[in-house]
């Protein structure tokens, strides 16, 4: 073989370009075990040469049957339930299922514990933002602010875990409030058992520190070029396709749907904040990339001025020692850092519901994945799948 | 000894009733079992039962019920209110009539009580206007959809409709409420195998019921449509032609319900392996761990339906070791 000069080699390319290779199709097996699947899914594509033509997702490895097992759970065992659903923010997950309860009993939760319950909502879904924020780059072959994030996660968790007692599953919220430290007595020794020592100043410090996490991340990826020849104009989702798949939470706003639960429902005190809700232009993969990196700013502003407002009285509405709920039917839903989450429960009166049925976020937004796929490169793939941030427990359920 | 509604020395059952009767929108009905069991059934004549004073009588049958739902709401702070101010174990709302002074206190109460009172009744009143909202426009749309019920309970709107106009009518409602947000199924049935029955399970009609909420993204109005699917004959036309997004979600209503989602080009199972025999979602399903293993929570405190120590307490919010002897003190 003869040296190459650099002129030929280039004219070489050029006519490979040119000339129609034959690209039979070949199916591709992604998965189930795969990095970046976040979990067990697997994705059998067809592809012809480097284009995608269609991909059929097979979920499933996960499923739990949640729902079925809420049907032999009393209420307040099904909270321990919910926490595992998205992991990744398993405070987030029961917010909606106890509201549920709470507007079916008729029970109105104290305003502190609806404070500490937003507090601890955003702050698992700066930790979900900061998975995405270490795990997005990673895929598309950046591993350095996966150390920033993580590092700043961590953080978070332990606040979390200083809170509830647990990193990834609080279950935190009881019907009518939040859980007291364990070993309280009497009602009087329960309000004082409060939130741990210190926590408010150290939620502050660390909020502060999210922040200039966030300003790392923007360092090391915002402007990056691979990064952008990787997102820009990947993977666009239309916002009309993204109403019709029930895309939501940051897929949906990178549309430019300016759709927001927590300015919408009145489960958290929402209202009463101040934050702005970040909106994409172009629904590509980089847009949704800067919603989240936006919204861990809006979180931490949400969680400085829940501070400042935390008012001060109980953590427990009274509720009765035996929870029947009476017979009604409702739907709560709520801004999980996914996206919609909601509980459609249906009371018969007793001690368990009749059924629960389970809207998680992740599984519509994956649901769009055969759309989106199709017609991509095969190195867009990972790209594209990884800028929808969903958990696999959260689409299997 | 008077019990005071919240007051924890009462005990499981009458305690239960009063915290619920705030919101459910039929305090007597809850021990009149037999005339609410049809509760969720939207079409039935469920008429108020005769303990509710006025006659309302609505046409529609749950629009009537809403005034009613709130106006608990305005006792309830008050009662609740003398319960949480003064010492712990006095029985509230006794107290200032036979206390040692009374005059002073009775007129502080009343002070209070009437600021309570008249909070409450802007709250209920803000309550009832947000009821009055949610049940216009849910009339609005069941006309819209031609729909045969609706109702606006714990601000869920629901519109039933006949399976043969499901189509029609998603496509309507999805006109003014673009997002589409899930799609499922309840199965009504007379026999469970897991959990508790419903409630008045004799008389109920055994059906399927198919859901399918959709949403506004400009405000908080969203609804859900709903029609009835005989169980003899479980078939629905598919709306994934509308929106491709419920594709996942009838394919999972399909295999976890066994119905056949007429139209829906993929019908292989979407969770469940390809050879699973069964629709593990349906009441007459058994949950197999159950058989093979009794909970495991019966020795727990928490009690669970059907176990022996129903009545060993639960471990809800206050569900520790003192707390129950505080009570029994």
């Amino acid at each position: 073989m003869t040296t190459l000069d650099p002129r030929t080699a280039m004219h070489i390319s050029e006519a490979a370009v040119s000339v129609e290779l034959e690209t039979p199709d070949m199916t591709l097996n992604i998965g189930p075990q795969h990095p970046s699947t976040h979990g067990v899914l697997r994705l059998v594509a067809k592809v012809d040469g480097e284009r995608v033509e269609s991909v059929e997702p097979v979920i499933g490895y996960m499923h739990r049957g949640y729902e079925k097992l809420s049907e032999v759970r009393t209420y307040a065992q099904i909270t321990a339930l919910v926490n595992r659903i998205d992991w990744v923010s398993g405070f987030a997950n029961e917010i909606p299922f106890i509201r549920a309860v709470e507007e079916l009993a008729g029970i109105e939760p104290p305003p502190r514990a609806q404070y500490i319950r937003m507090i601890l909502t955003e702050l698992a879904r700066i930790a979900s933002h900061l998975v995405f924020m270490s795990s997005y780059p990673l895929e598309l072959g950046a591993t350095t602010p996966l150390m920033h994030s993580l590092r700043e996660r961590e953080r978070v968790l332990e606040l979390i875990e200083s809170v509830t007692g647990g990193r990834f599953h609080p279950n935190f919220n009881r019907v009518g409030g939040v859980k007291p430290v364990a070993g309280g007595g009497t009602d009087q020794k329960k309000v004082s058992q409060d939130l741990p020592k210190g926590f408010l100043q150290e939620t502050r410090d660390a909020m502060d520190k999210v922040i200039d996490v966030c300003v790392d991340i923007d360092d090391l990826v915002t402007g990056n070029e691979v990064i952008h020849a990787r997102t820009v104009g990947v993977g666009v989702i239309p916002a009309d396709i993204a109403l019709k798949y029930g895309l939501s939470g940051g897929n949906l706003r990178a549309s430019g749907v300016d759709f927001d639960l927590r300015k919408h429902e009145d489960v958290l005190p929402y209202s009463s904040m101040d934050f702005e809700v970040p909106l994409g232009r172009n629904g590509d993969c980089y847009d949704r990339y800067m919603v989240r990196l936006e919204e861990i700013r809006q979180a931490a502003r949400i969680i400085q001025q829940a501070i400042d407002g935390l008012p001060s009285g109980p953590l427990q509405a009274k509720v009765p020692r035996i929870l029947k709920v009476p017979t009604g039917t409702t739907y709560v839903r709520a801004e999980n850092p996914k996206g919609e989450m909601g509980y459609y429960v249906v009371s018969q009166g007793g001690k368990i519901p009749y059924r629960v049925k389970i809207r998680s976020a992740s599984f519509s937004n994956l649901s769009i994945l055969p759309w989106i796929l199709e017609g991509a490169l095969v190195p867009d793939l990972v790209a594209i799948m990884g800028s929808l941030d969903f958990v696999l427990g959260d689409v299997d359920r | 000894m008077t019990t005071s509604p919240s007051d924890p020395t009462n005990g499981g059952e009458a305690v239960v009733e009063e915290p619920v009767s705030g919101e459910s929108g039929a305090p007597a009905d809850a021990d009149n079992g037999a005339e609410t069991a049809a509760e969720p059934e939207v079409t039935e004549e469920t008429a108020p039962t005769e303990d509710q004073p006025a006659e309302e009588q609505p046409d529609e049958e749950r629009a009537g019920e809403e005034p009613a739902e709130e106006q608990p709401d305005e006792e309830q702070p008050d009662e609740e209110q003398p319960d949480e101010e003064p010492a712990e174990d006095q029985p509230a709302g006794e107290e200032p009539a036979e206390g040692q002074e009374p005059a002073e206190e009775a007129a502080e109460a009343a002070a209070e009580g009437a600021a309570v009172e008249e909070a409450a009744a802007d709250e209920a009143a803000a309550d009832e206007a947000a009821a009055d909202e949610l049940a216009r426009f849910a009339a609005e749309l069941a006309e819209a959809l031609g729909a045969t019920g609706w109702d606006a309970d714990h601000g869920t709107v629901r519109v039933k409709v006949d399976r043969d106009r499901w189509h029609g009518a998603v496509a309507a409602a999805s006109g003014r409420l673009p997002f589409f947000s899930w799609l499922s199924a309840v199965d009504w049935a007379r026999e469970v195998a897991v959990g508790e029955p419903a409630e008045g399970a004799e008389e109920l009609e055994e059906r399927y019921e198919v859901l399918c909420r959709l949403s506004s993204v400009t405000d908080a109005s969203g609804a859900i449509v709903m029609t009835d699917v005989p169980k003899d004959d479980p078939w629905m036309p598919s709306i994934v032609d509308l929106l491709p997004g419920a594709g996942w979600h009838e394919r999972e209503a399909a295999e976890m319900f066994g119905l056949d989602f007429r139209g829906n080009p993929n019908k292989k199972h979407l969770y469940l392996p390809d050879r699973f025999e069964g629709h593990p979602l349906r009441k007459s399903y058994p949950l197999l761990s159950r058989e093979v293993k009794p909970w495991p929570g019966t020795v727990d405190v928490e009690g669970m339906p059907g176990t022996a120590n129903v009545e060993a307490g639960e471990a809800d919010t206050e569900g520790d070791g003192t707390e129950g002897e505080d009570d029994e003190a």
